[in-house]
């Protein structure tokens, strides 16, 4: 416990007649010429020596004007050159969120005292938490050792630092798992803290048991994430130190390029250890539907269509209706879809509807297509579900999509989410997999949207998302706004991220875990700045994290 | 609280043993205090000082009404500490005494001085800073030896009450006779107290910081009734005054009667009168008008009166007159407005002392709690 004389008194609490103080909720004016802000975590004396830990979530100043009119009247009704004698009296009061209260101690065996919460009588004293009480109060000293990722820095208003940790088995299971994390704060903020997250996991456990598939879905930004900075500023660099984490680069990384039109790299950046990826038609027979995730499909004739693609694909014979289809082409143009250009009705599928499932292909891997549907796949292009099947723990494997049209984005991700899916769903002990598999893709919006019900992209998304905790499949998602993507994903992440948002995005009801307070605070957040909400924490923290320690374009 | 109930229990025990008692119809009331109070208590104090002729400003003055520039903290921090004081006062029961009776009352006081710093902040002098109780009933009302047994039990007790006698003559009451209503009596009672208190923390701070001036709310003596203060550097100012005198204004060769009304209603804003002799010459008194009269209700709003212990060592020169009215001029913001009624008339940091003061009070209902106990727990 620290020395009193060292943490200064820095207000008292205040319960009056009208606001009073609660189980939940404290108040207690500031003293003068103490700055405090919302986010701070205070500690106030409560009931057995115990301390109550809170969080700023607002602050208020009050004066003794009865009203508005009050203080233009007491400025010479409306003289902007009077100077009162005495200022008006005023108090700044800072309303304050319960967070824990400690029971006056530690038990023997180094747990707490059961708390108390009784609401904090009126005029107790307040001060700053430290680093330890910073901790009690996120229950992070209660976290074992081995578990605890360091997830960014609490920087209060004091100049008081705490890094923060999240707990392992509720990041990447098994007691719960996911992050997810939204904003607008600015460009690169969400992938940077999703780029620093994975560095912090992998070097606090054993990373020979984890991989970690990257989506590139901007630029160049993650196609050299294996190459140091040109220059890293020695406060970033401190900070990764403060944090107990190494500014280092990933190791054992392997990118995969989408082939483009001329067979060359569809990329921003041509990384060094780069393979090539494009889809020949064999390789899509069981993936078609994941083509179509945004093609409405309500009698579910497409989805029947699909099925008889796969199906015949899968079962040629001399015989078959499907012998001649070989490759895209002669899917789209040749029997048994079509006959001298016309479409024929397949099954229960009418040629009308054959018609229009021919349409919609021929444009997403033809017309539209910017080259990863190929004929015929060359040498040094891989399937990529084949590489994904083959992933080892300790590495990183970066897709690069972002130059592909949406739906071929949607497409690859859905292969190799449902690719990995199915691995650890399916795997036995012949399959050397790592224990855990951890997904990053950004604008998670475009695969999962809010307000669609169903399509074959959302039910694999939901999959990993409702069980890929208990496979070890851990999805680490980014998009702008939390609304906009689907609730069942949003709701299943234990761990919520935030930046800066609008006031308007605030207001909907995916942001309810936030106090209306906070959620004003949010509008504030500085570019760096973010809300983390974990599953341990008993209120959300801001934090800073350190920029990324690779090379970025 | 526990020392406060232990304490009325036992004072109330004696109480109930010397007198037959008759509670209050709730257990205990609060006498409410009203706004007039004040200038009740100024007519009073002026008794038979209804003409005012005499100025006792040096050199006397050939002007009806002197303009006063406003001297602001930045440029002179002239009054640095303000005086308040306030009450509670809360009738209890009446004692019966064979064919005599009497009202028993409970009353609270209390008192600080504000210290203003050099950037406007105020907070309590730590010295300067009382609270007292006492209980009011008339001696002449009761037997010796029940005022006797009624004294003795406050000795040793754990919260300090004072016993006062309520037919006691002093300068709010007036003498006392058979005719009048005791119960009326009681607020006036306590507002002496308070006043008697006020000007023993004013001596005791003047003699801690003689060079300091004060402003004290209120008056600065008991008039006709004598007694006060007699320190320098200390000045009474009165939102409400009395409206029954009449002065000789001085404003060049022929003297002009006028109500104070019809002074003070040509005072123009910014602007004080001379001042002028108040009761036997112990003090003088001036008034200031802090605000254009267009912009409060009533042309006398705005105006306040300021009292000055008259001392042979502090002469009344324009200057020193000016120069008091002109830091008063510059407290006139900020303002109370929609807090109190007395906003126009009011000095923010006496506004400031006056709720700090009240800071020290048990509430109401804690009080009206104790006293019911104690009641309870004694009559019949």
């Amino acid at each position: 416990m620290s020395d009193k004389k060292e943490n200064p008194i820095i207000g008292r609490t205040s319960a009056t007649e009208r606001d009073a103080n609660t189980a939940d909720k404290f108040n207690y004016w500031i003293t003068a010429n103490v700055i405090v802000n919302p986010f701070d975590i205070v500690e106030s004396e409560h009931f057995n020596n115990s301390k109550t830990y809170g969080i700023v979530t607002n602050l208020e100043h009050r004066t003794d004007a009865a009203s508005h009119l009050a203080n233009f009247v007491s400025n010479n009704f409306g003289s902007i050159l009077e100077e009162p004698n005495t200022p008006r009296v005023g108090a700044t009061l800072a309303k304050v969120n319960v967070m824990m209260n400690d029971g006056g101690g530690k038990n023997p065996d180094g747990t707490y005292k059961d708390g108390i919460y009784m609401p904090i009588e009126n005029e107790k004293n307040v001060r700053f938490a430290e680093e330890a009480g910073i901790h009690a109060a996120l229950g992070i000293d209660t976290m074992k050792e081995e578990n605890r990722i360091p997830a960014g820095l609490i920087k209060m208003s004091n100049e008081v630092e705490a890094v923060v940790y999240l707990d392992k088995s509720y990041v990447i299971g098994p007691e719960s798992a996911h992050v997810n994390i939204s904003g607008i704060s600015g460009l690169a903020t969400k992938t940077s803290y999703a780029m620093f997250l994975l560095q912090s996991i992998l070097q606090k456990i054993d990373s020979s048991e984890v991989a970690v598939i990257i989506m590139n879905v901007k630029h160049g930004d993650l196609l050299k994430i294996d190459e140091p900075p040109a220059k890293l500023d020695e406060g970033q660099k401190a900070l990764w130190l403060k944090l107990g984490i190494e500014p280092r680069p990933f190791q054992n990384v392997h990118y995969y390029l989408p082939r483009g039109k001329n067979g060359e790299a569809n990329s921003f950046v041509r990384p060094r250890q780069s393979r090539l990826y494009a889809y020949e038609l064999s390789d899509c027979a069981e993936k078609l539907d994941l083509l179509f995730s945004s093609i409405p499909d309500p009698t579910e004739t497409i989805d029947s269509l699909v099925g008889e693609i796969a199906n015949g694909l899968a079962n040629k014979t001399a015989k078959s209706p499907w012998v001649k289809v070989h490759d895209w082409l002669s899917l789209l143009d040749g029997e048994p879809l079509a006959d001298a250009g016309k479409s024929k009705a397949i099954g229960d599928v009418k040629a009308s509807s054959v018609g229009k499932f021919r349409r919609h292909l021929r444009r997403m891997v033809k017309t539209r297509s910017t080259g990863i549907f190929t004929d015929r796949r060359s040498r040094n292009e891989d399937h990529l579900a084949d590489a994904i099947q083959k992933i080892e723990g300790g590495h990183t494997y970066v897709v690069d999509i972002a130059k592909l049209q949406d739906h071929e984005q949607a497409f690859v991700f859905g292969d190799i989410i449902r690719t990995v899916y199915e691995m650890f769903a399916e795997s036995d002990e012949t399959l050397n997999l790592p224990k855990k598999v951890l997904i990053f893709v950004d604008e998670l919006n475009k695969y999962a949207p809010a307000g669609v019900k169903d399509s074959p992209l959302i039910e694999q998304i939901l999959d990993i998302s409702e069980r890929g905790r208990s496979l070890g499949v851990i999805l680490f998602s980014a998009q702008q706004f939390l609304s906009s993507v689907h609730p069942r994903v949003t709701g299943n992440s234990a761990t919520k991220i935030l930046g800066r948002s609008t006031s308007s995005e605030v207001m909907q009801p995916e942001y309810r875990f936030l106090d209306q307070d906070l959620k004003l605070s949010v509008t504030r957040l500085s570019k760096g700045e973010l809300l983390i909400q974990h599953a341990v924490f008993r209120q959300p923290v801001k934090i800073i994290f350190p920029m990324p320690a690779y090379k970025q374009e | 609280m526990r020392e406060l109930i232990a304490t009325l229990q036992k004072i109330m025990s004696v109480v109930s043993n010397q007198l037959e008692l008759l509670p209050a119809s709730e257990g205990a009331v609060e006498e409410m205090t009203f706004v007039g109070e004040e200038e009740r208590d100024d007519t009073k104090l002026s008794g038979d000082n209804l003409l005012i002729e005499n100025s006792l400003e040096i050199p006397k003055p050939t002007w009806k009404y002197r303009p006063v520039e406003p001297i602001e903290r930045s440029t002179n921090h002239f009054f640095r500490y303000f005086l308040d004081g306030s009450y509670r006062h809360y009738f209890l029961a009446t004692g019966l005494e064979h064919d005599r009776a009497t009202p028993i009352f409970l009353a609270q006081i209390a008192i600080v001085i504000l210290e203003r710093d050099k950037n406007g902040k105020l907070s309590i002098v730590p010295d300067f800073k009382r609270h007292q109780w006492f209980l009011l009933l008339a001696k002449s009302r009761i037997s010796a030896a029940a005022w006797e047994h009624i004294q003795e039990s406050t000795k040793e007790a754990k919260v300090n009450i004072i016993i006062r006698d309520l037919a006691e003559m002093d300068a709010f009451s007036g003498d006392f006779n058979d005719a009048q209503d005791l119960r009326e009596r009681g607020r006036s009672k306590t507002r002496h107290l308070m006043s008697t208190m006020e000007f023993d923390i004013v001596k005791e701070f003047k003699e801690k910081y003689p060079n300091e001036w004060m402003i004290k709310d209120g008056l600065v003596s008991f008039g006709k009734y004598g007694g006060g203060m007699q320190s320098t550097r200390v000045i009474g100012v009165a939102k409400n005054f009395t409206s029954v005198q009449k002065f000789y204004s001085h404003g060049g060769k022929t003297k002009e009667k006028q109500s104070v009304v019809s002074l003070l209603g040509e005072l123009p804003p910014y602007h004080r009168t001379t001042a002028y002799e108040g009761y036997g010459g112990k003090t003088a008194f001036w008034y200031l008008r802090l605000r254009k009269s267009q912009q409060v209700l009533y042309p006398l709003f705005g105006v306040i009166k300021v009292e000055i212990p008259i001392l042979t060592e502090q002469a009344l020169t324009t200057e020193l007159l000016d120069e008091i009215s002109g830091a008063l001029l510059a407290e006139r913001f900020v303002t109370p407005y929609g807090s109190d009624d007395r906003w126009h008339s009011h000095l923010y940091p006496i506004y400031q002392a006056e709720h700090a003061s009240k800071q020290q009070f048990y509430s109401t209902e804690v009080i009206q709690g104790c006293i019911n106990n104690a009641l309870r727990s004694q009559c019949k």
